[in-house]
């Protein structure tokens, strides 16, 4: 699982339908550079294309693959 | 399909929070509602304009992600678009414009386009660059800036050169470079919680201290716009020398309006607060921060606009459930939504409160309190599985002035008219009722048609000490418009006349009542008629019951006090049982299949 603070590539998106779109729209697709900035009760606040909120269930729909601290 | 041979149709379409109503406005002078978070518009507004020599209606759209809609606004936005043919005017950010293209490839294929960048200042500062006439030739549109001088003469070149979108290729690094992404200073400090809620949380304490504080400046204005009704203008009124006249001046037009527009520089700081929160995109931030604590009570943060806007009126606040992912959670937000104290209310609780306190500012810090924890309760009553929570944060900025002034001189425009219209109207109909007998004489206001009418059910209000019907028509009166409760307890009592037990029952009536006709009418709009008057039904029944239990407990009637907890307790057991009964029909659906 992912840490704040910590730069990940997105490997895969699991969700369907409108959600799966949303996420593309948001620029959360496979190839893309996150970096997750802050874990909030359960909701997490990742930096992609701009500044993207979202919770544990969304959250566990991107899967990603850790990129080492530059 | 729709076409109109007398103008042409333009639609203004992009992502959430890219210029699209702020391009509105400038095209149309219309004051569409703007602000620095991903949802506001949640309508489409359409208002006609003259640009050049020819005649546009001009559509302001909610904002679109992807043409496979996740949220009711999207989905009206994007059915309004198949339905209508016409120009798109797209419009993009200059830092999102990638994504923006994509969303543009699939809305506006094989229709007339225009493409405006937005936000260009903020872009190369961040250090992005875009070849606007590169990005024109590989596109085969119009494109043009927002920003700079003579947009409307820009615009309207640029409509008439309108192409068919055929573009499907990708932005090349030669026509554009992305800005950096580092956050700012500004926005990595309110991404630490220690620091995020205590400085929201210390916002909204001062926002309410200045506002209804003791010798604060929104009391001191109350009192100065009070002083010049009562002292003044009443004392120019008693010599009228028409006894009809002068009845209806002082105690009708004066009384009443004197003592709701009194209230207007409180109001207008409260829209203040919730203008600059709006602007400055800390809303989005508190709806992340927020989320955690909304999704135990079967919301999540997305709830939260809906909620901050009830602070200013709840009927604007129920349009922005629009921008909720699913029905089930709308209707769960729109239940709790009544019981947020909105600007009409303040009113009436400061009118009370000042009855029986030198400092108002705890007895309605503690009201709007109650109201928030009411919302709540109703919210975990209600509870059902969340919606996915999914949001974009807009980015932090130091509000416009031009666009705070403007915003906030929209709402005393609105605080006015309906002062002029609703109000002046109820007051004016209040007095009539209240200065004539059934035969059509001037009289006693104990011998009036009022007394006589609202006398029918004062028995109501019995319970908690006040077997009064000017008191009951105050409160009936507060269905109209809850400015209404102020102005009819003016003009027919003078000062609140019963003792703090009474005052304090009242108050959390008027707190969970149902909403002013306005905002009933929005919950008809968006669910069902039946549906808006069964939960203004329920609301004023189960408000009513509150206050006993209000008034009980500070009599110290502890028994009468179980008497009317009793009805509420046992429609909540009803209402979980019947959730229960529903959750274990769905989970045997789900092993038999």
């Amino acid at each position: 699982m992912l840490r704040a603070g910590e730069r990940a590539r997105i490997l895969q998106i699991g969700a369907e339908g409108a959600l799966g779109v949303r996420l593309r729209a948001l620029a959360l697709f496979p190839g893309r550079e996150i970096l997750l900035l802050a874990v909030r009760g359960g909701t997490f606040l990742v930096q992609a294309d701009g500044l993207v909120a979202m919770d544990r269930e969304v959250a566990a729909c991107i899967k990603v693959q850790t990129l080492p601290a530059s | 399909m729709h076409k109109s041979a007398d103008f042409t149709r333009v639609m203004i379409v992009g992502n959430p929070n890219a210029g699209k109503s702020t391009l509105f406005n400038a095209l149309t002078g219309g004051h569409a509602k703007v602000g620095n978070w991903h949802g506001v518009t949640v309508g489409v507004t359409e208002r006609r304009a003259v640009l050049g020599d020819r005649a546009y209606l001009i559509c302001d759209l909610p904002g679109i992600y992807a043409a496979e809609s996740m949220t009711l606004e999207e989905r009206a936005a994007c059915a309004y678009l198949s339905d209508h043919t016409g120009i798109l005017l797209l419009v993009a950010e200059c830092a999102r414009l990638e994504r923006a293209l994509r969303l543009f490839s699939v809305l506006a294929a094989d229709r007339r386009c225009v493409l405006v960048l937005t936000k260009r200042r903020s872009f190369v500062r961040g250090g992005g660059r875009l070849d606007r006439a590169a990005l024109e030739r590989a596109l085969g549109i119009p494109v043009l800036y927002a920003e700079g001088g003579g947009l409307r003469a820009r615009v309207v070149q640029a409509l008439s050169a309108a192409r068919i979108w055929q573009w499907k290729g990708v932005l090349g690094t030669d026509r554009y470079t992305p800005c950096s992404a580092a956050l700012s200073r500004m926005e990595r400090l309110w991404l630490k919680p220690l620091f995020a809620l205590p400085a929201f949380a210390a916002m909204l304490l001062l926002c309410f201290y200045l506002t209804f504080g003791a010798g604060m400046p929104g009391c001191l204005a109350r009192d100065a716009i009070e002083s010049l009704f009562s002292r003044v203008l009443a004392a120019r009124a008693q010599t009228i020398p028409s006894p009809v006249l002068r009845s209806f001046v002082a105690d009708g037009l004066l009384g009443g309006i004197g003592s709701v527009l009194g209230f207007l520089p409180q109001i207008s700081m409260l829209f203040l607060f919730l203008i600059l929160l709006e602007e400055s995109g800390l809303i989005s931030r508190l709806a992340w921060m927020t989320d955690g604590i909304f999704s135990r009570v079967g919301l999540n943060g997305r709830a939260v606009f809906s909620l901050l806007m009830g602070f200013g009126c709840t009927a604007a606040a129920i349009l922005t459930t629009r921008g909720l992912e699913d029905r089930k959670m709308q209707r769960r937000v729109i239940l709790c939504l009544p019981y947020i104290s909105c600007s009409a209310k303040l009113p009436v609780f400061l009118t009370l409160a000042a009855s029986f306190f030198r400092d108002p500012f705890p007895a309605v810090l503690v009201l709007y309190a109650l109201g928030v924890c009411l919302a709540l309760g109703m919210a975990l009553l209600l509870r059902g599985k969340a919606s996915p929570f999914l949001l974009e944060l807009a980015p932090l900025a130091l509000p416009s002035p031009r666009a705070v002034v403007k915003s906030l001189l929209f709402q005393i425009r609105q605080f006015i008219i309906k002062l002029a219209t609703v109000i002046l109207a109820f007051l004016l109909l209040s007095w009539l009722l209240s200065s004539f007998d059934v035969h059509g004489q001037l009289c006693a206001i104990e011998d009036s048609l009022l007394a006589r009418i609202c006398s029918a059910v004062r028995f109501l209000f019995a319970p908690i000490g006040m077997n009064d019907w000017r008191i009951t028509y105050a409160a009936l009166s507060g269905l109209v418009a809850k400015e209404n409760v102020a102005g009819a307890i003016a003009m027919l009592c003078g000062e609140f006349p019963y003792p703090f037990a009474s005052g304090a029952a009242f108050a959390v009536f008027l707190l969970a009542a149902s909403p002013c006709v306005s905002a009933v009418a929005a919950v008809a709009r968006e669910l069902s008629v039946r549906f808006a008057l069964l939960c203004s039904l329920a609301q004023t029944a189960s408000a009513l019951l509150l206050s006993y239990l209000v008034y009980f407990l500070l009599t110290g009637g502890a028994p009468l006090a179980l008497i009317a907890l009793a009805p509420v307790v046992a429609l909540l057991l009803c209402i979980h049982g019947k959730k229960l009964s529903r959750r274990s029909a769905d989970h045997i659906k789900t092993i038999h299949r």
